[in-house]
C-alpha cells in the first residue's frame, strides 16, 4: 500500500521539531522519524533570524534525509497574533469584504505588514464568530524562504495553537464539551480553549518551571472565558509539551487534567508524544473533517508553488510540441519526397513534348511570316482597285439628275479618309417632297464602302433649275498605312 | 533526492528545449526545401498545362501538318510575289552622265505619243526632270538608280495615259528627294566644317536614295508621281482600270476632279426669251433647239455633264524587289 508522506515543521525561536510522516490510504498517520535542531544564535557573526533557522534546517535535514520535499510549517512561539470578532448580519457575498475590513480594524498592525487568514468558527448563524490569525509578513517570509532554501517545498504555514486546537478536536471530536489544553513550553505556555466550533487561545509568557505563576496565569485565563463564554465550565483540561508531565501529577489547574494522548491518530509513536502535539495537529489538519483550516503561506510562496506544480505539465506539453513538431517534420520530408517523384515525371513529360514544340516553333514562325507577307500583299492588290470603286459607288448611289461636279480628298493627319464631293442636281428631275440631299447621304451611309460618318457639308441656296451641294463622304476604312502618311 | 529529481527536470527541460529548437531548424529547411519543391512543381505544370493547350499539340502529325501548310503558304506567297513583280525594272546600269541623254529621249518619246494621240502637252513637258533634261546637269552618282526608277514610273503612267485618250497632260510631279539629300548634305558639309576633321554626323535619311516610302519589313518600296490630266468622263473611268491591272503595281493612292463645266451660270429663261432677241444664236437655240428640222439630238442638246473632267492623281508605283533597290 503506497502511502503520501510528508514533513511537519514547527519552527519557533528557539527550536525547530520536524516529524516525517506517512499516510496510507486507509487514512492512517504513521510517524516515521523525527528531530529536532536548536536555533543557536551565533555569537561571532550577526546572522538573521532566517539564516540561522536555515542553517538548523539544513543539519537537521542532512541527518534525516526525510526523502520528500512536501512540507507543512508550522509558526510557533510569541509572534502568533489571534482575536476573535463578531461579523455584523451581512450578505453572503460581502463576508469576505466584512471580514477583511474587520482584520484591518483588529490586527494592530498595517494590513500590508502581516501575513494573516482567517475562519469562520459558526457560520450558520446570522452574526457568526471569525477567528484572525495574523503574523509578521517578514517573519512568516523569512521561515518559508529558510525552508525553501533547502529545497523543501511548503505546501501549508500553520500556526501552532491552530495546530493544538486541531490535535484536540481530532482526537476527542465530542462537539458540545468545553475543553482547555495547555501547551507548556520551557520559554512560554499556549491556552488552548476548544468549545464546540469555537477556539480562543492565549499565550502565557511564563516558564514551566514557575508552576505558581502558570497555574495563576491559566486561572486568569479560564476566568476570562469564562466571562465570555456567559459562565460555561471547562469539561477537561489537556497538557502537552515539554512540561506537561510534571503538571500532570497534581490539580494545578482547580480541576484535574491528563495529558494529551496522540496514540489514537499516529499509529506506533514511540517517542515522547508531548513534543509532538503541534506536528500531529498540524498533520491531521490536511485530512481532518473537523479541523481549523488556517493557511499563512505567503502570496510569493503560493505562486512557487503553483508553478512547482505546473513544472511536470510543462514538461510534458514540451514532449507533445517535441512530438508535434516531429509528425510535422516527418509529414513535410513525406510530401517533399512526393512532390520530388511527380516534378521528375512531369519534368520527363514535358521535356518530351518541349522538344517536339521546338520542332513546331520555327515551322509556326516561318509560316506566320509568310501569312503576313502575304496579307500585305493581298492589301496593296485590294488598294488598286479601291479609288475604282469607290467612284463607282458614288456613281451608283447618284439619282438621276445628279452628278459631281468636282471632287478632292479628305486628309486627316496625313491619311486619306475619304473625299469631298461638290454635287448638282436638277430640280425637275428631283421626286416631288423629297430632300434628294438627305437621300443621297443616307444611300452613302447603307453602302459597304462608307462609313456613316459621311455628311453634308454645305447646302448652298438653290439655283433657277439646279441645286448644289457638297458632301464629305468617308471611308469605311482608311485608305493607305501609317508609314505611308504624306 | 529533491535536489537530484529537480536537476533531472532540469536537464529534460534543457533537453526538450534543445531538441525544439533543433525541430524548428529541421522544420524550417525542410518547409524551405518543400516550398521550392511545391514552387517547381507549379511552375512545371503550367508549362504542361501550356502545351498541353497549345495549339497545334506538340506532336509528330502536327509537324507533318505544318510541313504541309508551310509548303502550302510558300507558294501560294511566292505565286502572288511573282504576279506583283510581272513588269520589273530594267536591269541596265545606268550611268549618270548618261541620264541626261536617257531623259531627254524618254520626253521626245512622250511627245511622239502625244503627237500620235492627240493629247495636248504643256509648252515644256520636263516631267519633273527639268534640270537633267536637254543636256542639263549631271546628277550625283548616287542619285542615278533611284532618277532611273522615277523615270520608268513616270514611263509607266504616261503610257497608260496616252493610251486611255486622254485631251491633254497638264503636269507631271515626281518626288524631288535629291533637294533634301542635298540641303541635309551641306548642313552636314557645314557642321565637318566648323568642327575641323571630325567625322560628319550623317542627319542623311538614306531611304532617300531608296524610294518615297519604305515599308516597315522592307517588302516593298514605293515611287510616288503625280499627274495631273484632262479628259472625258469616259477616259477617266479607263485610266483607272488601266492603273489597277496595269503590270507594274501601281495605286490611286489620292483622286481628285473638276467638271469644266458653267452649268452653274447656264439661264434657261434668256434661251426662252431668245426668240425675242436680236441675238441670232439666241433665237436659233430658241427656236430649233427641240423641234423642227434643225432639232438637235438628245446627245447634242447636252448641256453639261459632257465636259471636260480635270483630274489630280497621286499615284504610288510599288516594287517589290528589294534587290533592285541596293544595287
Amino acid at each position: 500500500m503506497k502511502a503520501d508522506k510528508f514533513i511537519a515543521l514547527e519552527i519557533d525561536e528557539e527550536m525547530i521539531r520536524m516529524g516525517i510522516f506517512a499516510l496510507d490510504d486507509s487514512g492512517e498517520l504513521e510517524l516515521l522519524d523525527q528531530g529536532y535542531a536548536t536555533i543557536e544564535p551565533d555569537k561571532s557573526v550577526t546572522m538573521a533570524h532566517e539564516a540561522r533557522v536555515a542553517t538548523a534546517l539544513k543539519r537537521l535535514l542532512a541527518d534525516k534525509n526525510p526523502q520528500t520535499r512536501q512540507t507543512i510549517l508550522t509558526i510557533g512561539g510569541k509572534s502568533i497574533f489571534s482575536r476573535v470578532v463578531k461579523l455584523p448580519p451581512v450578505a453572503p457575498d460581502k463576508i469576505a469584504v466584512t471580514i477583511r475590513h474587520e482584520a484591518v480594524q483588529n490586527i494592530p498592525f498595517p494590513i500590508d505588514d502581516v501575513v494573516w487568514d482567517s475562519h469562520i468558527e459558526n457560520p450558520s448563524v446570522s452574526e457568526p464568530d471569525v477567528m484572525l490569525v495574523a503574523v509578521k509578513s517578514d517573519l512568516v517570509g523569512g521561515l518559508v524562504h529558510a525552508v525553501v532554501a533547502n529545497g523543501l517545498s511548503v505546501i501549508r504555514v500553520d500556526v501552532a495553537p491552530v495546530a493544538l486546537a486541531n490535535a484536540v478536536r481530532h482526537i476527542h471530536p465530542g462537539p458540545s464539551e468545553s475543553r482547555l489544553l495547555i501547551d507548556i513550553g520551557s520559554a512560554s505556555s499556549q491556552a488552548v480553549f476548544i468549545d464546540g466550533d469555537r477556539t480562543y487561545f492565549r499565550t502565557l509568557a511564563v516558564k514551566a518551571e514557575d508552576k505558581e505563576g502558570l497555574a495563576r496565569e491559566i486561572g486568569r485565563s479560564i476566568a476570562f472565558y469564562q466571562g465570555q463564554s456567559a459562565g460555561r465550565s471547562l469539561s477537561q483540561i489537556f497538557l502537552t509539551g515539554q512540561g506537561a508531565e510534571s503538571y500532570a501529577k497534581g490539580d494545578h489547574f482547580g480541576m484535574p487534567s491528563v495529558e494529551l494522548d496522540l496514540r489514537p491518530v499516529v499509529k506506533d509513536i514511540g517517542v515522547d508524544s508531548n513534543d509532538f502535539a503541534v506536528l500531529v495537529g498540524s498533520a491531521v489538519t490536511s485530512y481532518s473533517d473537523v479541523a481549523i483550516l488556517i493557511d499563512l503561506i505567503p502570496q510569493s510562496a503560493k505562486a512557487e508553488r503553483s508553478l512547482s506544480q505546473k513544472r511536470p505539465w510543462w514538461l510534458a506539453c514540451a514532449v507533445l510540441v517535441i512530438l508535434i513538431l516531429a509528425v510535422w517534420i516527418a509529414g513535410l520530408s513525406q510530401m517533399s519526397a512526393m512532390a520530388g517523384k511527380e516534378l521528375g515525371a512531369v519534368s520527363e513529360r514535358v521535356q518530351t513534348l518541349s522538344k517536339v514544340e521546338s520542332q513546331l516553333v520555327p515551322l509556326e514562325s516561318s509560316i506566320a511570316k509568310l501569312e503576313m507577307r502575304t496579307a500585305v500583299y493581298q492589301n496593296v492588290v485590294e488598294q488598286r482597285t479601291l479609288w475604282l470603286e469607290a467612284l463607282r459607288e458614288i456613281q451608283r448611289c447618284l439619282p438621276s439628275g445628279m452628278f459631281l461636279i468636282s471632287s478632292n480628298p479628305l486628309n486627316e493627319q496625313g491619311m486619306v479618309r475619304g473625299l469631298r464631293v461638290e454635287v448638282v442636281s436638277y430640280l425637275d428631275k428631283e421626286p416631288a417632297g423629297e430632300d434628294v440631299v438627305k437621300l443621297l447621304r443616307d444611300s452613302l451611309r447603307e453602302s459597304s464602302l462608307f462609313s456613316a460618318e459621311t455628311k453634308v457639308f454645305s447646302r448652298p441656296s438653290k439655283r433657277q433649275f439646279v441645286r448644289q451641294f457638297v458632301l464629305d463622304i468617308y471611308f469605311e476604312e482608311v485608305l493607305s498605312d501609317e508609314f505611308l502618311k504624306k | 533526492m529533491n535536489s537530484s529529481k529537480n536537476k533531472l527536470m532540469y536537464v529534460a527541460g534543457a533537453l526538450c528545449g534543445i531538441i525544439i529548437l533543433l525541430e524548428i531548424v529541421l522544420l524550417v529547411v525542410v518547409r524551405g526545401g518543400f516550398s521550392a519543391k511545391k514552387g517547381e512543381l507549379q511552375q512545371i505544370h503550367q508549362r504542361l498545362l501550356q502545351l498541353h493547350n497549345r495549339i497545334p499539340y506538340p506532336s509528330s502529325e502536327n509537324i507533318k501538318i505544318l510541313e504541309d501548310k508551310l509548303d502550302s503558304v510558300e507558294f501560294h506567297c511566292g505565286e502572288m510575289f511573282a504576279d506583283l513583280q510581272r513588269d520589273p525594272f530594267p536591269e541596265e546600269a545606268a550611268e549618270a552622265a548618261d541620264f541626261s541623254s536617257r531623259t531627254q529621249n524618254v520626253i521626245e518619246h512622250f511627245r511622239k505619243q502625244a503627237l500620235e494621240a492627240g493629247v495636248a502637252l504643256p509648252k515644256s513637258l520636263e516631267v519633273g526632270f527639268s534640270q537633267y533634261a536637254s543636256g542639263g546637269s549631271v546628277p550625283e552618282s548616287e542619285f542615278v538608280p533611284r532618277l532611273s526608277r522615277q523615270l520608268y514610273s513616270v514611263e509607266r503612267i504616261v503610257d497608260v495615259l496616252v493610251k486611255s485618250g486622254i485631251a491633254s497632260l497638264d503636269k507631271l510631279t515626281r518626288d524631288f528627294f535629291e533637294l533634301r539629300f542635298e540641303s541635309s548634305q551641306s548642313v552636314t558639309e557645314r557642321r565637318r566644317g566648323s568642327r575641323g576633321g571630325l567625322a560628319p554626323k550623317k542627319i542623311r535619311n538614306l531611304n532617300d536614295l531608296k524610294a518615297s516610302a519604305v515599308h516597315p519589313e522592307t517588302w516593298y518600296y514605293i515611287e510616288r508621281v503625280g499627274v495631273t490630266f484632262s479628259a472625258r468622263e469616259n477616259a477617266v473611268w479607263e485610266i483607272l482600270s488601266h492603273i489597277a491591272s496595269a503590270p507594274r503595281v501601281m495605286v490611286v493612292s489620292e483622286f481628285s476632279h473638276s467638271t469644266k463645266s458653267n452649268i452653274l451660270k447656264y439661264n434657261p429663261e434668256e434661251i426662252k426669251q431668245g426668240g425675242e432677241s436680236d441675238d441670232e444664236t439666241l433665237r436659233y437655240l430658241a427656236e430649233g433647239i427641240l423641234v423642227g428640222e434643225n432639232a438637235l439630238s438628245r446627245f447634242e442638246r447636252i448641256i453639261s455633264g459632257d465636259e471636260l473632267v480635270q483630274v489630280s492623281l497621286l499615284i504610288d508605283v510599288y516594287n517589290f524587289d528589294p534587290e533592285v533597290i541596293s544595287k
